[in-house]
């Protein structure tokens, strides 16, 4: 018998439904993957397990059982003796989904005295009973602090702690891993399959095959509510057979589809080079740039030299002083010492006055466009503020608005829109065309694409693979996603606690990585099996290659 | 360490605004002289040159502008805020003798205020009933009424009509029911409003679904989880509104015929009995600033993300 | 494809866009209602001879103290005049002060914040200290301490309330300018090179001000109670004058027999700011994009 099993499971709000005939079981020991892009009915699911899909949601399913008990018709008093109890749940980022006025250890405990009366002083031991076995160092220091005391990924660790505190047969962990850096995310993988190896059921929810990989056992994969594919991973990941799966498989970018375009079914295109790639000669270049933020030292002593033509990428966690590098680099921000240079001239050391004229040659697409826009303009408004920057006269402002919304594959309608009502991919190219319009020779990319769907972020990468052979752009792309930088760089930089620790030609950088941090940060990379990436990039039939695997991004 | 070197900080930073106000307070009455022969003797013309200047004498305003400051600020400092025009007795005993009446009735407004707000908010945040709806068309009500017309319809119909409390001021506790109830209904609306926009915002965070996913019941989950997150608007408000509420007494002392600051206030207003208005003005400067410091040190235990960073 | 011309230069057109009328008839019952009655209020202000054609001064000792009828349909006061008609004949008194009072708090307050903010540095820091002592004050609190300089009376009251509200909206501006200056539009506006003035009059002013004439409307409200409270306290308008507050403070001593004489007054008060408060939360809720 099935420690879970869901049969034609519905979950439908008023005008919508968000799960459709959804089925699966879950045994002992092991992990179900559900799979999907936002919107897909993922969490819902999760929700719905617990019964907590909200009070508008009708839940209706032909069977749903756990350990042979029916959870259909369950009154609110005895789905409370569940949640905890029997089916344990961890949410993503621990900061927000760990109450931050409480310390983690009442939050552990009050899971414990919830189903069971136990005398404190056996309270207490438990919960360090259970920090220690979730691999928290320290747990008597641990026990009193708050959620914001702690490292993002001991605050995991604690967030699961208190979701298996009552010791329950079944764990659903919705994103588990999604706020946290990659070496911190194969930790808390590494704690997962511990668990699951002791006997616990687990249910993954995720938005990343990658990461689904080294864990599940079946995976399922949802778009739109429904199910378009499910199967062990040696079916879904290495011989998919829904179109789906196909096109989410080959738009996660890495070392195999550099090159090749992410968007399914289409080659690379022959756009043809409207300006020469320029080479050569250095674009940008900040000269040991330090730069203090508070009492916090962000940016120590850094070089970087952009040349023309290139994609130059970099890489690193989140706090590692990318941003403020960028920021410098536009001048936004004056480095405490050090220099940034434009074309071999001053550029930092230049008055805004006196850089304003030469702005128009180096703009930003950063990860949040909307923020960039003033809320009361419409894309046209947004694009004619430029184009009338680089004094184009007012006539023809139409039709050059025109032009950029279509080259950025947006149609004449999107211009009267508000970004409000864009979708997140449609915003970034709007930001993409603003940054166009000033007709700029270098494009600073702050992780555009991280707050995007694994289809729209390869869209929004193709765009700017086209782009840059089509005007000739040096870019400077930033993310903390190893598999993107892979995917669309030349050359790749390392940075790690404000300093650049690796530089070099991506292949090698990634091939045979020199300093200890970059070597860290590839092994902790989740890994696919290669032959459904290699049988999509040269259109093999789906087959062999399963001993051999690469790195994905995360 | 830390906490009492802040601390220190803090208080040094509202003595400042208390010495800016007591300057600002200086330099306006500068621009608008008072005249205390005028306000003891009135329209009294009979009043020699010489008790006049007698008198101006007694009160220091004989002398340069610059002494008067540096003597006004002396005085301050040794807890001495002159002397009334109009009773010639001390402004610090007028003060006293009234201070407790209006200490009570604010004191009990807020607390009332706040219990019914978190009851309130605990009972209707998060949801869409009939009873959310009511209760912000209470809310609604209580911050768009004057308070002098809360306490004058509590009055027409608990005391004259029903006659349930009494009409006069001095009847124990039963005579404070009233006023109670008309600041408190005052100060509801905003603090009632806050606290369940902040809870609401609050029931829609994960880590109440965490609480929920440990099978907590929906009690526990607002009484655990999501009241500790309306502490803070709950005590900015309140600090707020205390200060508010010395004005508040005014009004209601005023409606209800009680002894109180509000009072004193009136009549040092009306009879342009200018050291009692200063004396007045520096109280509430200075119950601001002591409040200010008394919400900063509650935030840190409301909330130790600030215990943290503010170090 | 006419219809693209960028109107930078029309930002009226901007606000209003094709949605207008269609936005016009999802406007909640309670917000066409308070509307309805601050449209009646108005009139009375204007014109309150065709509201109640009644003399509201008109002493009648034959008619003293009588309840809600026909022909009085707000009873009379101890002096047996209708109070239906002086209340309606108050309205102008409230709205000229709340609407007065308002306007001039928040064109002081507006440049004293947008000079602090678009300056910061050793400006901002005087300015803002100067509204922190100015703060530490209640606003009814400070608005009787200026009636007490100036002397009681209409006019002394309206600038009353105006320079207690100042501070507040000082405050308000300031900090929507700083919040505007470092948000990512005005940041992308200097990526692209527009030149400083122009970023303050097409992001910063309309982003400020904006915000600023949502928050002015729930303003007046607050104008109208703290007006009325001072005429209450005898401070306002004197007798024989129909102020609502004033009017409340006559009648208090003849409660015992006349409740009639302690509802109406308040009545229209409270449903004055009623209105504006829901007019002024309904626009709130429009600016932030909720409704």
């Amino acid at each position: 018998m099935s420690l879970l099993s869901v049969e034609n499971l519905n979950v439908t709000f008023p005008g919508t439904a968000a799960v459709q005939g959804l089925s699966f079981s879950v045994e002992a020991g092991q992990c179900v993957a559900i799979v999907g892009e936002s919107g897909s009915g993922k969490s819902v699911t999760a929700r719905a397990l617990v019964g907590l899909a909200g009070d508008n949601a009708a839940v209706s399913a032909q069977r749903l059982h756990l350990d042979g008990k029916d959870l259909l018709h369950l009154s609110p008093g005895q789905w409370r003796g569940i949640r905890g109890r029997h089916i344990g749940f961890v949410l993503q980022d621990a900061l927000v989904s760990l109450d931050p006025l409480k310390t983690i250890g009442s939050e552990i405990a009050e899971a414990l005295t919830e189903h069971a009366d136990m005398p404190r002083q056996d309270v207490r031991r438990k919960v360090l009973d259970l920090l220690t076995s979730v691999g928290i160092p320290n747990p008597e220091e641990r026990i009193g602090q708050f959620a914001h005391q702690l490292s993002g990924g001991l605050r995991q660790r604690a967030l699961i702690a208190s979701a298996i505190a009552a010791n329950p047969a079944l764990l659903i962990a919705d994103e588990p891993t999604t706020a946290l850096d990659v070496i911190v995310q194969a930790q808390i993988l590494a704690l997962l399959r511990e668990m699951k190896a002791k006997g616990t059921g687990i249910i993954l929810i995720s938005h990343d095959l990658a990461v689904v990989a080294s864990l599940a056992d079946h995976i399922v994969v949802l778009k739109d509510g429904a199910v378009v594919e499910a199967g062990p991973p040696s079916q879904v990941l290495s011989r998919p057979q829904a179109a789906y799966t196909r096109a989410l498989l080959a738009a996660i970018p890495s070392v195999e589809t550099k090159g090749q375009r992410l968007t399914f079914g289409s080659g690379t295109p022959d756009v043809p080079a409207a300006r020469p790639l320029q080479d050569g000669g250095t674009a940008v270049e900040a000269r040991s740039v330090t730069k203090s933020l508070g009492e916090r030292l962000v940016v120590d002593k850094v070089d970087v030299r952009l040349v023309a033509g290139e994609t130059l990428g970099l890489v690193g966690a989140s706090g590692s002083g990318k941003t403020t590098l960028a920021r410098l680099l536009l001048a936004l921000q004056q480095p405490d010492q050090g220099e940034v240079l434009l074309d071999g001239g001053p550029w930092s050391h230049l008055s805004e006055k006196q850089r304003r004229p030469h702005r128009p040659r180096l703009q930003l697409v950063s990860q949040d466009p909307l923020g960039s826009f003033d809320p009361r303009y419409r894309v046209i408004d947004i694009l004619a503020e430029a184009l009338e920057i680089i004094g184009l006269p007012k006539r023809e402002w139409t039709r050059r608005a025109t032009e950029l919304i279509r080259s950025v594959g947006l149609s004449d309608s999107h211009l009267l829109r508000r970004p409000r009502q864009l979708s997140g991919g449609q915003r970034q190219r709007v930001a993409i065309a603003r940054a166009l319009a000033m007709k700029p020779d270098i494009l600073i990319c702050d992780e555009p694409v991280s707050a995007l769907d694994v289809s729209t972020q390869a869209q929004v990468l193709d765009l700017l693979e086209d782009l840059k052979r089509q005007f000739g752009l040096t870019i400077l792309f930033i993310s903390h996603d190893l598999g993107v930088v892979h995917h669309v760089s030349d050359r790749v930089m390392v940075m790690h606690a404000g300093r650049i620790v690796e530089e070099g030609p991506v292949g090698e950088v990634f091939a045979r990585p020199r300093d200890a941090y970059t070597r860290e940060l590839l092994a902790a990379l989740p890994r696919i099996p290669l032959s459904s990436i290699a049988s999509k990039a040269k259109g093999y039939p789906h087959d062999h290659i399963l001993d051999s695997s690469v790195h994905i991004g995360a | 360490m830390h906490i009492a070197r802040e601390l220190l900080i803090r208080i040094l930073a509202g003595a400042a605004v208390l010495w800016a106000a007591a300057s600002l307070a200086f330099a306006i009455l500068q621009l608008f002289p008072s005249d205390p022969v005028q306000v003891i003797y009135g329209a009294d013309s009979s009043v020699t040159p010489e008790l006049r200047a007698a008198i101006r004498a007694d009160f220091g305003l004989d002398r340069p502008v610059w002494e008067q400051y540096q003597h006004f600020l002396a005085r301050i400092v040794q807890g001495d805020l002159g002397t009334s025009y109009q009773q010639r007795r001390s402004v610090i005993s007028i003060i006293g003798s009234e201070l407790g009446s209006t200490l009570t009735l604010a004191s009990l407004s807020v607390l009332l205020a706040i219990v019914m707000a978190c009851l309130a908010s605990l009972v209707t945040s998060g949801r869409r009933t009939w009873l959310r709806k009511a209760l912000s068309s209470i809310e609604l009500l209580s911050v768009s009424t004057p308070t002098f017309w809360i306490g004058i319809l509590l009055l027409t119909f608990f005391s004259f009509k029903w006659q349930l409390f009494p009409v006069v001021a001095d009847e124990g506790w039963r005579s404070l029911v009233l006023p109670v109830a008309t600041l408190a209904l005052a100060v509801f609306g905003s603090l009632s409003q806050v606290m369940r926009e902040e809870m609401d915002l609050a029931l829609e965070q994960p880590f109440i679904l965490t609480a929920r996913t440990r099978g907590l019941s929906e009690w526990a989950v607002r009484w655990r989880h999501a009241l500790g997150h309306t502490l803070i608007p709950c005590i900015t408000i309140s600090t707020e509104t205390f200060g508010g509420l010395l004005a508040g007494s005014i009004i209601t002392e005023q409606v209800f015929g009680r002894p109180g600051l509000g009072r004193i206030t009136l009549e040092a207003i009306n009879n342009h009995d200018i050291p009692v208005v200063m004396g007045i003005v520096l109280l509430v400067a200075f119950v601001f600033v002591t409040l200010n410091i008394v919400a900063d040190l509650l935030y840190r235990l409301a909330d130790p993300r600030l215990r943290v960073s503010a170090a | 494809m006419t219809d693209l011309t960028p109107n930078l230069a029309d930002p009226a057109r901007m606000r209003a866009g094709p949605g207008f009328f269609m936005r016009l008839r999802r406007v909640p019952f309670g917000v066409a209602l308070a509307a309805t009655v601050l449209v009646f209020l108005a009139l009375c202000a204007v014109a309150p001879g065709i509201v109640a054609p009644k003399d509201p001064y008109k002493i009648s000792l034959l008619h003293t103290l009588r309840p809600p009828s026909l022909e009085f349909p707000f009873g009379t006061d101890q002096l047996g005049r209708d109070i239906f008609s002086r209340v309606v004949h108050g309205a102008s008194y409230s709205l000229t002060i709340g609407l007065g009072a308002t306007s001039i708090a928040v064109t002081i307050g507006l440049a004293v914040g947008l000079v602090a903010g678009s300056a910061g540095g050793a400006v901002d820091l005087a300015f803002m200290r100067v509204i922190d002592v100015l703060l530490a004050f209640p606003a009814l609190f400070m608005s009787m301490a200026v009636v007490a300089l100036l002397g009681t009376g209409s006019v002394n009251v309206l600038i009353a309330i105006a320079i207690a509200e100042i501070p507040r909206y000082a405050r308000i501006v300031r900090s929507q300018v700083l919040v505007v200056r470092t948000s990512g539009y005005v940041e992308a506006a200097r990526i692209l090179g527009q030149r400083r003035w122009l970023t303050l009059m097409r992001h910063v002013l309309p982003n400020t001000i904006g915000p600023l004439i949502v928050l002015s409307t729930l303003g007046i409200g607050s104008a109208i109670l703290s007006s009325a409270a001072l005429s209450y306290l005898g401070l306002g308008p004197k007798p024989p004058t129909p102020e609502w507050g004033l009017m409340l403070a006559e009648g208090q001593g003849y409660l015992r027999r006349a409740w009639w004489i302690g509802v109406f007054p308040g009545l229209f008060a409270t449903l004055t700011v009623i209105s504006t408060t829901v007019l002024g939360r309904y626009l709130k809720a429009l600016s932030d994009g909720r409704a």
